[in-house]
C-alpha cells in the first residue's frame, strides 16, 4: 500500500513540477511538499544514488555544497543538487522527484545535498548520508535556532554510525559531532598572519572546555571561536587534521590545499571572504576522499572561483556601489560583512538594511542579534553618513550608538523608498556607497542602485 | 557617586542572545553621566566578588540548558551570600533562564531534577524539542516592559513575588500572567536579550538604585525604539 502511495506522490510531484516551470519558468518546494502530504516517508523509498553527501553547518553550506556539486560534475559524475530548493525535507524531496524515473530511482550517479541543521531528524531517518560535511556551528538567528549546543543536539542525536564526518578541525563546537560513533575525518586553515592571540570579536561561542568547564586557551583564533582550542586543565584538543590549508595569502588571494597523502594544491579564494578558504578546504576534503584527483579539483576550483561573488559592484557617474550580502539575523555574518570597511580607506557613505525588511510578513523581530555583532568597522573617519534603514531602524541606531558608533553620522528611514531617493539625492561623486543587506531587502538595493543610475543620467 | 561595579557572572555561557547589550547599556548611560564604571567577569572557577567586596550590580544571563546544571553546582556553595544578598538590597539582574536558577529545581525532559538554590517555591521543567520564542509586553509598576523570550523551558508553581504581570505573551508558561521575581532588589526574568536598552524608563530605575543622584541621560534614538515596539506588540 505504502508503494503505491509512494508511486502515485512520485507521480503528483512530477506533474506539479512539470506545470510549475511552464507557468512560474521555476522550480518552487511545492512539488515536493505535495509528495510528502500523499507519502510522508517518500525520502526513505526513493531508490538513492550509490553516493550520498549532504553538507550542513551555520555558515557556508550554500557555498560548499555548490563547489562540491561543480567539481563532482567536472570529474565526469552525474550529480542531483538541491541547490534551486530549500534545504529542508520538501526540497530534497522537490530536487529528488525531478530526476527520478517513474518508480522512484534516482538518475544520477551521487547526491550532493545541503541540509538545514535542524531538519537533521526528518532527513537522516528517511536515508543514511555517506558523508556529512558540517561546516561550523554558531549561533544564528535567534527564533529558528536558539543556540549553537541546541543545533549541535539535532544534528548529533540523528547521525548513523556509517556515515563518515567530515568536520572542521578549527571549531571546538561542531568538531564533536558524532564522536565514539561515526568515522570521522578533520579538515583545518593553519595559523594565517591575520590570525590572533585573543579573540578579537564580540562573540565566542566556545569559550570553556566542553569537556572540564575551565577556561580553554587558543593557540590562535581565525575569528570568533574558529582557531586551535586547547585545555591546559583537561588536555582537550582537537583531533589532527587530515586535510589542510597553509600559506594563506590575503593580498593575491590564494592558499595552498594539503591532503594527507603530502600532494599539494595552489588555489584561488575570494579575497576578503576568509570563509571561502574553510568551504574550499572542505569541499576538497570530500572530492578527495570520494577519490577525484587533484588536477580535477584545481581546474574545478579555478573555472569557479572567476565566476561567483560575495559583493556587486558597479559605478554610475563617478559614484561606486558595493552591495554586501549577509545572512539574516546571523551575527557572525553580518560582522564579517561589515569587516570589508577595513579594507577600504576612501570617502564613504555605508547603508545598513541589516535587519528584517519583511518583518511586517515574519512577525516583529528579534534584534538581540544586534548586540552579539562587531559594529567597530563603522567607527572609522572615511564612513561620512551612516543611512540605516526598515521598521528597525531606531533600534539599530541604539545599538551602534551604545557600541560606540558617531551618532551625528546617523540617518535613519523607516520607508525604504525615502532611504533610497536620499541615499541617492545626497550622493557625492568619487564617494562611493557600500550597502549592507538581508536577503529580503535585495530590492532595496536594486532601489537605490536605479535611483543613482537616474540621477546620472539626468 | 565615585565608581559603579558590575559583576558578571559566568560570562563564557551567560552570554546568549545578546546578553551582552545589558553590560555595554549600563556602561555607556553611567559613563555619560560621568560616573567611572569598572565591570567585573567572573568565570566559573573563579570565587564571585561580591562574596567578599562591594559590587553595586550583579548581572546573570542566559545560558544554554545543559549548562545550568554546571552553574548551579557552583552557585549552590555560595548559596548563603547570594541569599544575604537579596535580603539586604543589593541589586541583581538575572535575565532567560537564569531566573530558574532561584526556584525549587528544573526538571530535564529525561526526568532528571536538577536542584536549584530553593529561594522560591517555583520549579521550572524543559521541553525536549520546539524553543519558546515570543515578543512580549509585561507591566512592573507603572512600567511596561518590551522584551524577546527565546526559551526551551517554562516554570510552574507557587510565586509571590512576580516581577512583570503580562499584557502579552506567556508569564512563567503559557497559562500564568505573571513571571520573574522582584523581591527588594533582585530582579529576574524570563526575558532573553538585551532588555535594558531596550527598556529605558526600566533601566533608569535601576541605576536610580545604584546611584539615587543620577540624572538620565538619553540615547537620542532609544524612545522611539522602545515606543515603537510598545505599539507594535500591543497592537
Amino acid at each position: 500500500m505504502n508503494k503505491v502511495k509512494f508511486l502515485i506522490a512520485i507521480f503528483a510531484g512530477k506533474i506539479s513540477a512539470f506545470l510549475l516551470q511552464k507557468i512560474f519558468k521555476r522550480g518552487t518546494n511545492t512539488p515536493g511538499a505535495i509528495m510528502l502530504k500523499i507519502c510522508p516517508d517518500a525520502l526513505a523509498r526513493f531508490t538513492m544514488p550509490e553516493k550520498i553527501i549532504c553538507v550542513t553547518g551555520t555558515n557556508g553550506k550554500t557555498g560548499t555544497s555548490n563547489l562540491l556539486t561543480h567539481i563532482i560534475r567536472n570529474s565526469g559524475k552525474t550529480v542531483v543538487n538541491n541547490s534551486k530548493g530549500s534545504n529542508m525535507a520538501p526540497g530534497l524531496a522537490s530536487t529528488l522527484v525531478t530526476d527520478c524515473t517513474l518508480g522512484g530511482k534516482v538518475l544520477a550517479d551521487m547526491a550532493v545535498l545541503e541540509v538545514d541543521e535542524r531538519s537533521s531528524q526528518s532527513i537522516y531517518t528517511k536515508f543514511t548520508p555517506n558523508y556529512i560535511l558540517c561546516t561550523n556551528l554558531f549561533r544564528d538567528s535567534i527564533k529558528r535556532n536558539g543556540h549553537s549546543g541546541f543545533i549541535f543536539d539535532k544534528i548529533n542525536d540523528y547521525l548513523d554510525k556509517k556515515t563518515t564526518l567530515i568536520l572542521n578541525g578549527n571549531d571546538g563546537i561542531s568538531g564533536l559531532l558524532g564522536e565514539d560513533v561515526c568515522e570521522r575525518v578533520f579538515f583545518s586553515v593553519n595559523k594565517t598572519e591575520k590570525s590572533t592571540d585573543k579573540c578579537t570579536d564580540t562573540v565566542c561561542d566556545l569559550i570553556a572546555c566542553p569537556k572540564c568547564n575551565h577556561l580553554l586557551d587558543y593557540d590562535f583564533y581565525h575569528y570568533n571561536h574558529i582557531g586551535v582550542p586547547i585545555c591546559k586543565h583537561c588536555g582537550f584538543k582537537m583531533p589532527e587534521s587530515s586535510f589542510f590549508a597553509s600559506d594563506v595569502n590575503f593580498k593575491e588571494g590564494t592558499f595552498i590545499f594539503n591532503d594527507k597523502t603530502g600532494e599539494t594544491l595552489t588555489l584561488p579564494f575570494q579575497k576578503g571572504n576568509f570563509f571561502n578558504v574553510f568551504n574550499i578546504t572542505g569541499a576538497c576534503a570530500v572530492c578527495r576522499l570520494l577519490g577525484i584527483d587533484m588536477k580535477t579539483i584545481e581546474e574545478s576550483i579555478v573555472d569557479l572561483s572567476s565566476k561567483i561573488g560575495r559583493f556587486q559592484e558597479d559605478e554610475n557617474s563617478g559614484v561606486k556601489v558595493v552591495s554586501m550580502l549577509s545572512k539574516n539575523q546571523n551575527p557572525i555574518s553580518c560582522s564579517q560583512s561589515l569587516k570589508y570597511l577595513d579594507s577600504t580607506s576612501e570617502e564613504k557613505d555605508v547603508v545598513l538594511l541589516i535587519t528584517d525588511s519583511n518583518d511586517k510578513f515574519h512577525g516583529h523581530e528579534d534584534i538581540s542579534w544586534l548586540y552579539d555583532t562587531d559594529f567597530g568597522p563603522l567607527i572609522n573617519d572615511s564612513i561620512k553618513t551612516i543611512y540605516i534603514g526598515g521598521s528597525r531602524c531606531f533600534d539599530v541606531a541604539t545599538c551602534l550608538e551604545i557600541k560606540g558608533v558617531d551618532k551625528d553620522k546617523f540617518i535613519v528611514f523607516e520607508n525604504y523608498d525615502e532611504l533610497a531617493s536620499e541615499v541617492s539625492r545626497k550622493s557625492v561623486t568619487g564617494r562611493s556607497i557600500i550597502v549592507f543587506f538581508e536577503l529580503y531587502a535585495t530590492r532595496v538595493v536594486k532601489k537605490i542602485r536605479a535611483a543613482i543610475k537616474e540621477k546620472g543620467d539626468k | 557617586m565615585s565608581k559603579v561595579i558590575i559583576e558578571v557572572l559566568y560570562p563564557e555561557y551567560n552570554n546568549l542572545f545578546g546578553d551582552r547589550g545589558n553590560c555595554e547599556y549600563l556602561k555607556i548611560k553611567l559613563e555619560k553621566a560621568n560616573i567611572e564604571v569598572e565591570v567585573i567577569n567572573t568565570n566559573l572557577y573563579d570565587e564571585p566578588h561580591f562574596i567578599k567586596s562591594h559590587v553595586d550590580v550583579l548581572l546573570i544571563g542566559p545560558c544554554q540548558e545543559k549548562h545550568q546544571k554546571i552553574e548551579l553546582e557552583k552557585l549552590k556553595t555560595y548559596k548563603v551570600a547570594i541569599k544575604n544578598r537579596i535580603d539586604n538590597g543589593g541589586i541583581i539582574l538575572a535575565t532567560g533562564n537564569a531566573f530558574e536558577l532561584f526556584g525549587e529545581y528544573i526538571e530535564t525532559p529525561a526526568g532528571e531534577k536538577i536542584e536549584g538554590l530553593g529561594f522560591y517555591p517555583y520549579y521550572a521543567k524543559q521541553f525536549s524539542k520546539l524553543r519558546y520564542n515570543d515578543c512580549s509586553v509585561g507591566e512592573f509598576e507603572d512600567i511596561k516592559i518590551v522584551g524577546f523570550k527565546n526559551l526551551l523551558s517554562h516554570s510552574y508553581g507557587k510565586n509571590d513575588k512576580p516581577f512583570l504581570t503580562m499584557l502579552k505573551g506567556a508569564g512563567m508558561n503559557r497559562g500564568c500572567k505573571v513571571e520573574g521575581i522582584h523581591d527588594n532588589n533582585f530582579f529576574a526574568t524570563y526575558h532573553t536579550g538585551p532588555i535594558l536598552p531596550l527598556n529605558p524608563q526600566f533601566t533608569d530605575k535601576l541605576i536610580k538604585l545604584i546611584d539615587p543622584k543620577y540624572e538620565s541621560v538619553i540615547l537620542e534614538f532609544e524612545s522611539r525604539a522602545y515606543e515603537k515596539r510598545l505599539e507594535e506588540l500591543l497592537k
